[in-house]
């Protein structure tokens, strides 16, 4: 597992808290790029020039995770939250940080048998009866966590069998660790144009970060790096695809037929296995929001198998991780003049 | 806190110990009590007995804690190399899902697999308990090859929850049902009594207060104090009457559980302990659960039987919660009991 | 009715305070100068020596359902759980009695109309009438226990009143103990009145084990299946004693059911026989002594058991008294 998987997945960052993560990502990036710069809604966009600047190709990874929101504090000091992409089945016998105005490790809890009713035993708990245990008085609570702070899963990642792993927020930091991978595979390679990797914010909630990072950045190339279902118990195959079996290729609509025969040829160079995923009208990654910028960017999407998205306990392969990462080193080396002239139609550019 | 104390209850609840397979408690208890037993027995049942002055006059005392915790076994392991669990005690399924386990003797980590919420119906997700049995274990194998001479059917899964401080003088981690009370039966244990005392860690009684059974008539004491760590329910939107007992309360005294209801002078005689002292102290709202001591009580022709535990929130449970001044409390309130029953200054 | 009746059922009793119960029966019974102890858990046994014969255990239990106050609100009103098995339907406008003769009322929350329909203990509460919190707990506090009110009223040959449930076992026993004093008994009795029996009986069982007795006949009430729309069950009052064939937690040793059916066959005693789903007694406790223990049981039918107004026919309890004697004289 490359060290940057545990410091990156630790690291607390909800959407709209971003920035928290720019001081690990800026100096895992030392080095290994040319510039970097933030925007204005907390990307982090790191550039690494090629012979010309006339193009660029830009892989995003979003560097958000999902949590919930404090809603309110209630007479015992305990905390109410809301959340959305989290399976609320989950929360139950959690531990769990709240970040207020300092980070608190908190709990949440079940009723005890003898408190609830027949019906409330036979079901999940509704996200209002779910309340977070922070173990301090009221008053210190109110002090310390105001309404909006956001509360995530705890960090810290286990090691499984056959290099894989779990823990929070591989969606999406193993993303990011694979661009960063990718930059220190390609550190002595002169590249035809710019490369851009891109940190995004804000994918799981709003796509706001793809979005300005398409506009600020204009590439010609937006490959959004994502993780996808991999085989799970109890999930028919059709919907997944294997982990181990390396990085999954989207094809559909939000695909550019360029990126897409980039893509492969670079995969069959770089002799990376690889498993095919269809979409139609969303891929569910920050490509949906980089194909509509401005004029429209020419898109492309790679994924890294993941299982039990959105849980404290996601598992991912690092092999995969690592044949993602020399698929993307080995694309940056084949966005040369001759593919910008079959990306515009022209010989020469 | 007092380090050694600190440490103590983090060796303790740390260790791994389902029901039938408490052994690491015992040995780290072993280690703890060397030098302050006169002898140290192990039953059929795996029960472990610190005999002290068994020759001294005066009532038998017998003082309890159960080893083991609440946890998950392997029942099958699947071609893909999955577990399918069962529970060892009574755990609500919903607090499963998405959690850190450790498998078998070698301690292999692996988690409870929970299915991506975008592959969930919204049906599902709102409506549908996922049952232990419908749940797998996922240890990164790729097949049950992976796992041969690793995991076994039958190996006991625990909750990889480490011990540590939380918030305004609590402690987080696991099983302190009944850990805390191992704890503060070998506080007791390391004191010299005048009397007899028979220390009974007990084994299964998550699954029926059965070590408690047989090995209260192995020694039937005259007097038996369980200690354990009992339901504080003071959380969330829980109504005042329903929450049982309230961290930083003090020692919780039974009145009446599920099972039994405990000796009435002894019990007046622990208020009266802790009143003298300026011991905080609470009863225990809600006539349910059941102890060790239930069983105690009807060994033989019958025993003066208490219970005595330190609140906890959350038991049974991954993670759950004590207070550092209910455990001191506890420990001091029982240590000024037997000195009273000894006729000593306390 | 005879007030013996009156002063076993009005003694305040609940599971494990059964000691107002054993002053009541000590005094009634100090004329019989018969031996007596009382053991570790409260059970108090008398004994009478008979040489060469086997011990037979008699058993009917001291201890009566009640309540244990867990909380007082802010308004001076109790929660409680149950001591006993509590049908909440049943508690739900009864009065309970305190130690310190406090009264108070057991009440429903109002406020959802469903509560009714799916009734539970923790939806009631009690008023003792307190004005505040502070003022109740002048009077009551968390831990207290109380038990139901229920004066006894004759009824035609029937009375009915609280706590017949086991009380009239006692009187029963009690009435043949003095009924065959001095005469030649056909066993070594071992009379058993038993504690905390209504929350798992825990007295028969660590009695049994004091006195090791070669068989046991525990005296106790069963249900009645002869009132209106009632759940099918074979027992009446005044058809006489029921005679126990089985019940949730055992099944009577034939040869003690079937001596008793011989007595009562013998002695022109009517009888019933009693299949009971639900419930037990203390010869289940007594029955699985040591090496076993041949066990039966001689019920009192009982309408309403549980409540605060169970019914018995005197009848029936005579009846009783005549096979419990004619067994200990044969």
């Amino acid at each position: 597992m490359h060290k940057l998987v545990e410091e990156l997945t630790s690291a607390y960052a909800v959407s709209g808290d971003e920035r928290r993560l720019h001081d690990i990502l800026r100096s895992a990036l030392a080095g290994i790029t040319d510039e970097i710069r933030d925007t204005s809604l907390g990307n982090l966009v790191a550039i690494r020039k090629g012979r010309s600047s006339d193009h660029a190709l830009l892989f995003a990874a979003h560097i958000d995770e999902v949590g919930a929101w404090v809603t309110r504090v209630n007479d015992k000091g305990f905390l109410g939250i809301h959340c959305t992409s989290i399976d609320g089945r989950i929360w139950p016998g959690l531990q769990v940080m709240v970040h207020g105005v300092r980070p608190l490790p908190g709990i949440i809890g079940l009723k005890p048998v003898h408190v609830m009713t027949h019906e409330e035993m036979d079901r999940p708990v509704p996200d209002d009866d779910l309340w977070v245990d922070v173990g301090l008085p009221r008053e210190e609570v109110v002090r310390l966590v105001p309404v909006g702070a956001t509360v995530t899963f705890t960090a810290g990642v286990m090691n499984l069998m056959n290099d894989r792993y779990a823990g929070k927020t591989l969606d999406d930091r193993l993303c990011a660790v694979t661009l960063i991978q990718a930059l220190e595979l390609l550190r002595d390679t002169t590249l035809s144009y710019d490369l851009i990797m891109a940190f995004t914010v804000q994918e799981e909630v709003t796509g706001y970060g793809a979005w300005t990072t398409g506009w600020c950045a204009h590439p010609d190339v937006g490959i959004a790096i994502d993780v996808t279902h991999a085989d799970t118990e109890g999930v028919p195959e059709q919907k997944t695809v294997p982990m181990g079996g390396g990085p999954g290729i989207t094809v559909g609509p939000v695909v550019n037929d360029h990126v897409l025969a980039l893509i492969r040829r670079s995969a069959k160079a770089a002799e990376v296995p690889t498993s095919d995923e269809t979409c139609m009208a969303h891929s569910g990654t920050d490509a949906d929001d980089l194909q509509l910028v401005g004029a429209g960017i020419a898109a492309g999407v790679l994924s890294i198998p993941l299982r039990y998205m959105h849980s404290p306990v996601e598992v991912a392969d690092q092999n995969d991780v690592d044949r993602a990462a020399r698929l993307v080193a080995e694309i940056a080396r084949q966005f040369d003049t001759a593919f910008i002239g079959e990306l515009y139609g022209t010989e020469a550019h | 806190m007092e380090q050694k104390r600190i440490e103590l209850l983090r060796k303790l609840t740390e260790a791994r110990a389902i029901s039938g397979r408490e052994d690491e408690v015992a040995e780290i208890l072993r280690a703890e009590l060397a030098g302050h037993a006169d002898t140290v027995e192990r039953d059929a049942i795996k029960n472990m007995f610190v005999l002290k002055g068994m020759n001294k006059p005066g009532p038998r005392v017998m003082l309890n804690a159960h080893m083991d915790e609440v946890g998950l076994y392997v029942t099958h392991i699947t071609k893909e190399g999955y577990l399918h669990v069962g529970k060892a005690g009574g755990i609500d399924d919903r607090l499963l899902l998405g959690k850190k386990v450790l498998v078998g003797k070698d301690s292999l980590p692996g988690v409870i697999a929970a299915k991506a919420v975008h592959l969930c119906t919204t049906e599902e997700i709102e409506t549908k308990v996922v049952k232990v049995e419908d749940l797998v274990i996922d240890v990164g194998a790729k097949s049950d090859k992976d796992v041969t001479g690793k995991v076994a059917v039958g190996d006991q899964v625990t909750f990889a929850t480490t011990f540590g401080m939380f918030g305004d003088g609590y402690f987080v981690g696991k099983a302190f049902d009944d850990r805390a009370g191992c704890a503060v039966v070998t506080e007791l244990l390391r004191i010299d009594w005048p009397f007899p005392v028979i220390g009974m860690f007990s084994t299964q009684e998550e699954i029926g207060t059965k070590g408690a059974r047989v090995g209260a008539w192995r020694y039937t004491p005259d007097i038996s104090i369980t200690v354990e760590g009992t339901i504080a329910a003071d959380i969330g939107e829980v109504k005042d009457y329903q929450e049982v007992t309230n961290l930083g309360g003090g020692p919780v005294l039974t009145i009446k559980d599920g099972g039994m209801v405990t000796d009435h002078k002894l019990r007046k005689r622990l208020i009266e302990i802790a009143a003298k002292n300026g011991l905080p102290w609470q009863f225990k709202r809600m006539p349910a659960g059941g102890t060790d001591a239930r069983s105690i009580q009807t060994a033989k022709g019958g025993v003066r039987a208490v219970a005595v535990a330190v609140p906890a929130r959350y038991i049974h449970s991954p993670v759950s919660l004590i207070k550092e001044s209910d455990y001191e409390n506890t420990v001091t309130l029982l240590t000024k009991f037997l000195a009273d029953l000894a006729g000593m200054e306390a | 009715m005879d007030r013996l009746i009156r002063t076993l059922t009005q003694a305040w009793g609940p599971t494990s305070y059964e000691e107002g119960v054993r002053n009541v029966i000590t005094a009634e019974l100090s004329s019989l100068h018969l031996e007596n102890s009382v053991d570790t858990l409260g059970n108090l046994v008398y004994r009478i020596p008979c040489a060469g014969r086997q011990k037979l255990l008699l058993s009917a239990h001291m201890d009566q359902i009640g309540i244990i106050v867990t909380y007082v609100d802010k308004n001076g009103f109790l929660r409680f759980g149950a001591v006993g098995g509590l049908d909440p339907y049943k508690v739900l406008g009864q009065r309970v009695l305190f130690a310190n003769g406090k009264v108070g009322v057991i009440a429903v929350e109002t406020k959802e109309r469903k509560t009714l329909e799916h009734l539970s203990l923790d939806r009631l509460f009690v008023d003792i009438g307190a004005t505040s919190q502070v003022d109740a707990l002048k009077h009551v506090g968390v831990g207290d226990f109380a038990v139901f009110v229920g004066e006894p009223v004759e009824v035609g040959t029937r009375v009915t009143g609280v706590a017949l449930d086991d009380r009239i076992g006692c009187y029963i026993l009690m009435k043949t103990l003095k009924a065959v004093a001095g005469k030649k008994l056909g066993y070594e009795i071992y009379a058993m009145f038993s504690v905390q029996e209504e929350i798992g009986i825990k007295g028969a069982k660590v009695g049994a084990w004091g006195v090791q007795p070669d068989l046991a006949i525990a005296l106790d009430v069963t249900m009645c299946g002869d009132t209106p729309e009632s759940a099918i069950l074979d027992i009446g009052l005044g058809k006489g004693p029921a005679i126990k064939v089985k019940d949730a937690g055992m099944i009577a040793t034939p040869v003690v059911r079937d001596l008793l059916i011989a007595a009562a066959k013998k002695h022109k005693i009517p009888f019933q026989l009693e299949v009971l789903q639900g419930g037990t007694t203390d010869a289940a406790a007594i029955q699985t002594n040591a090496a076993g223990v041949p066990s039966g049981v001689i019920s009192v039918p009982d309408r309403y058991v549980h409540s605060a107004s169970e019914m018995v026919d005197m009848g029936d309890v005579e009846n009783c008294v005549k096979l419990l004697s004619a067994v200990l004289l044969s």
